[in-house]
């Protein structure tokens, strides 16, 4: 089992800042609500987080080999312990873009944006701001133009991209600040009758868009003939893969020393790795606008 | 340039719609505008033609060229790697030459389309005039904006500078 870093970036309402919110967020460091437990902590550039989860589980099944054949026994957890998911995350609070750490069956990134959108409601109510969380997916160029490609005919293209991109103006220098493009659109079904110009016009669109794209759905037939949806929510850009073994050795947390133990954390390390890589370091520290 | 025609266009189609002045469009031409256009734009040609020189040079040295600038650029380029280095320079320059252009076309044809005793001759002049204030007002703005990115500029390289010396 593999695991995977995705980019993300955060929004947040209007009349506060992603600083103020993170720093709510500490204030509630280690505290369980709805079986989930936030922490954050400042760390360099970046502010460092972990997203426990807390199965509601008090048993489970253990499979084991026995010469040629095998063995399911179920297992039952010691009183007051639980299985949970851990998943490492980091946020530039200037640009709100950051990396999170997912493996198969941990809270994926939409639910972890669901999650902290949960807390920014209590952040909201507590300060009387209005708006809400937003949170949009990163992504790296020739992404969704490879799944477009893979496809043998494509029937319906809806997307949504956000990204960072710096113009170069007319006159002036580069401005000192990124643009952010936001993007909807949703393909015309007139061309039904014509897959080969559907085709040719979705993968151009996508080789022109493709730097900005965070969010698409490609519904098309495979080579098979069987229909296929690609949806880059569900299949970000993957910023580093590796395997479960490597990150779940000598993992301990504990709410006695829970922002040292994020500091000192592997994954966190790794995730900062990630983020000072040429490319990565220009996505996740580009201020928009 | 599209739209310098269309204001040009639009200019003399309504100075020969409505023919304002109490002899007539040419009359108030050639008694109140002629003279003052053609000296006024003559010198706005020469004055344009030294400052681009000046202007060119020290943005060059001072903005464009400078090393923290270029070191910005390079960060950007990894999201944009089509970025130029002197490209909107270039332009400006170039936009320049055409305000320069311009103002001297405008001052020759007040000499020689300006002597063309008809409402359109006076029309054509005054939109010759009309249209290259527009672009140097334009050219101007775009100074003006080039010396405040500058100034951003000077500002950022002293934090930097600030918070590299505290580190």
């Amino acid at each position: 089992m593999n695991v995977r870093t995705y980019g993300f970036e955060w929004i947040v309402g209007a009349g506060t800042t992603l600083t103020n919110f993170l720093n709510y967020l500490k204030s509630e460091n280690g505290v369980e609500k709805d079986n989930e437990i936030l922490a954050v902590v400042e760390h360099s550039d970046y502010w460092a987080g972990v997203l426990i989860t807390i199965k509601n589980r008090r048993a489970y099944f253990q499979y084991k080999k026995r010469g040629e054949g095998f063995r399911v026994s179920v297992q039952k957890l010691e009183e007051g312990t639980s299985i949970v998911d851990l998943n490492f995350f980091i946020i530039n609070s200037d640009t709100g873009k950051g990396l999170y750490q997912h493996y198969f069956h941990s809270a994926y990134l939409s639910t972890f944006g669901n999650i902290c959108a949960h807390r920014y409601l209590s952040f909201k109510t507590i300060n009387g701001l209005k708006g809400r969380l937003h949170q949009n997916i990163l992504v790296k160029p020739d992404t969704i133009e490879k799944y477009a490609q893979q496809l043998a005919q494509i029937k319906k293209v809806e997307v949504e991209f956000v990204s960072a991109t710096y113009s170069e103006r007319e006159f002036r220098p580069v401005a000192a600040t990124a643009t952010r493009v936001v993007h909807t659109a949703i393909f015309d079904h007139r061309w039904e009758h014509n897959p080969r110009e559907i085709k040719r016009a979705v993968v151009d669109f996508f080789n022109k868009q493709k730097e900005k794209l965070s969010k698409a759905k490609v519904i098309g037939k495979d080579g098979n003939g069987l229909e296929t949806t690609y949806r880059l929510v569900n299949d970000p850009d993957v910023f580093l893969e590796y395997d479960y073994e490597d990150f779940i050795k000598d993992l301990t947390l504990d709410t006695d020393n829970l922002e040292a133990a994020l500091k000192r954390s592997d994954s966190i390390a790794r995730l900062l790795e990630v983020a000072e890589r040429d490319g990565v370091k220009q996505l996740l520290k580009a201020k928009t606008k | 340039m599209l739209l310098a025609v269309l204001f040009f266009s639009a200019c003399v189609g309504t100075l020969v719609y409505f023919d304002p002045g109490l002899t007539g469009l040419y009359d108030l031409y050639s008694t109140k505008l002629q003279t003052p256009l053609f000296s006024g734009f003559l010198t706005i040609g020469g004055f344009l033609l030294t400052l681009k020189t000046f202007v060119l040079i020290k943005l060059k040295e001072s903005l464009y060229g400078s090393d923290f600038y270029q070191a910005e650029l390079k960060e950007k380029r990894h999201l944009n790697p089509n970025l130029s280095t002197y490209g909107p320079l270039s332009r400006l320059g170039h936009f320049l030459i055409f305000s320069v252009v311009g103002a001297l076309i405008t001052a020759t044809a007040q000499l020689s389309i300006g002597f063309i005793h008809h409402k359109v001759a006076a029309a054509v002049c005054i939109g010759f005039a009309a249209t290259t204030l527009l672009l140097v007002f334009k050219a101007w703005w775009e100074i003006r904006k080039n010396l405040s990115a500058w100034f951003d500029l000077l500002d950022r390289e002293d934090k930097h500078n600030r918070a590299t010396a505290t580190r």
